[in-house]
């Protein structure tokens, strides 16, 4: 009887280990097999962002690194050399070396200053005044409100917008042209950027340079949506991009680009 | 051996409800806070049982058959609150509520343990544990599966009751005896609650 018992005992014991047993593999195999699937899914993704990340470094340097900009910059300091301006060549030229060496360094960040922005916009207008000279006529306003050091800026973004007024809005106008860079402060954690120029306007540029804009300009606006659109999908930075006409709102010649920068702490934490 | 068996099983009992009390802060905001008292419960429930059997003289079927309505009753209202699926949850309370009424009418409440409401909540809560499952598998939760405490909870019940259903529904075919299948019910709430010890225990890695 105590036999019996015994038996009936040791068949219930293995049958429910069995199937325990069997469950748990079963459980723990699917649960694995799907956090390691998860796992590869959310790297190839992060890698797949990284890359598309430093893709668009790259695009977003070569537009800073334009060779026609280059080209005239190194032409504009040879006519000074030409002309025996020993002075004023080194001056330029030390600002062309200084603003190269800006563009490699902060090609390399997600974000700067924006002490260190208006520094690169600064020597960038300063050698493009070289190749202007009275034409050109520039002001970076920054208010009160405002640290440049404070403020963080992603980088590569101010710069190719200040290019474009001044060779698609400012260099077909006749007479001086201006640009003016505003940076207002907006909260403790966004600000805006406007970039100003009294040239012919985005409408007249595309009608008169039809083809080279659909090259060049086209290609640099294309990065910068690019850009902007992968900061903001990040969800560190909220970028409003606008441009518009002067002519449409204010009655003047001239492209406004407004840009608002926000900045997400809480997803950088 | 079965006295042992039942040592043994108090004693898992007592392990969850004092680890459940120890890290009650880890939990006290979730879903499971309701589990505290619910281990307290499944302790008061044994301690009954033995008073009845022990010093009243009674069978303690009544004390189980309470057990079952309230613990059924617990474990659908915890699924109800962490799956997506409430309508159904609330169509399987309906399912639970109408199995005891049926059992009062045609099963004995203190001569005999209800296989009606026990046979409707293992069913029940087999079928929730598979929509948890199926849930937390498409979610980004499957990542830390093994530091998520529903995971062991469920996993818990699942065995249990993955291993009680065949037991209750082969039982009179099986011809099984009364201390065997008492003894088989043990070993499943040993596994059980070590499972939901360990729900509790995984708190503190998290």
């Amino acid at each position: 009887m105590f036999k019996e018992e015994i038996n009936s005992i040791f068949i219930i014991i293995f049958f429910i280990t069995l199937l325990v047993v069997l469950a748990l593999v079963f459980l723990f195999v699917v649960f694995t097999n799907r956090k390691n699937k998860l796992i590869n899914e959310n790297l190839e993704s992060a890698l797949e962002n990284q890359k598309k990340q430093h893709e668009l470094e790259l695009k977003a340097l070569r537009a800073q690194m334009n060779p026609h900009f280059v080209h005239n910059s190194l032409n504009a300091i040879q006519y000074y050399i030409q002309q025996n301006d020993v002075e004023t060549s080194e001056d330029y030229l030390a600002k062309f070396s200084k603003l190269m060496r800006q563009f490699f360094e902060f090609s390399r960040k997600q974000y700067i200053r924006v002490s260190e922005e208006i520094s690169l916009l600064e020597n960038y207008l300063q050698i493009e005044k070289l190749r202007f000279e009275e034409e050109l006529e520039y002001q970076i306003i920054v208010d009160s409100e405002l640290d440049p050091d404070d403020f963080q800026i992603p980088t590569m973004i101010i710069q190719p917008l200040v290019e474009n007024a001044i060779n698609h809005g400012l260099f077909n106008k006749k007479g001086t042209g201006s640009v003016i860079i505003h940076f207002n402060y907006l909260s403790e954690s966004s600000f805006e950027v406007l970039v100003i120029d009294d040239g012919i306007g985005i409408k007249q540029a595309k009608k008169l340079n039809h083809n080279i804009l659909k090259e060049n300009e086209s290609h640099s606006s294309a990065v910068l949506a690019e850009r902007l659109h992968f900061l903001n999908q990040r969800g560190l930075w909220h970028v409003d991009y606008k441009i518009e006409d002067r002519s449409l709102s204010e009655e003047k010649s001239g492209t406004k680009v407004t840009l608002k920068f926000s900045q997400n702490i809480n997803d950088e934490d | 051996m079965f006295t042992t068996t039942r040592i043994i099983l108090w004693s898992f009992q007592a392990l969850a409800f004092i680890v459940a009390v120890l890290l009650w802060h880890k939990y006290k905001n979730t879903p499971q806070r309701g589990f505290l008292g619910f281990l307290a419960f499944v302790v008061f429930t044994e301690v009954a049982a033995v008073v009845c059997v022990s010093m009243c003289h009674i069978k303690s079927y009544w004390v189980y058959n309470m057990f079952t309505v309230i613990s059924g009753s617990f474990y659908l209202y915890w699924f109800y609150q962490i799956l997506s699926y409430k309508k159904l949850i609330l169509a399987f309370g309906l399912l639970f509520f109408i199995s005891i009424v049926l059992a009062l009418f045609q099963e004995r409440f203190f001569l005999g343990l209800w296989r009606i409401p026990l046979t409707t909540i293992t069913v029940l809560v087999l079928i929730c544990s598979t929509l948890y499952f199926s849930e937390l598998l498409n979610s980004s939760r499957v990542i830390t599966f093994k530091t998520e405490q529903q995971f062991w909870l469920v996993t818990g019940l699942l065995i249990f009751y993955l291993g009680f259903l065949p037991l209750q529904l082969l039982m009179p075919y099986i011809k099984i005896k009364g201390a065997d299948y008492l003894f088989a019910i043990m070993l499943l709430n040993i596994i059980m609650y070590g499972f939901f010890t360990i729900s509790f225990l995984c708190l503190r890695k998290k």
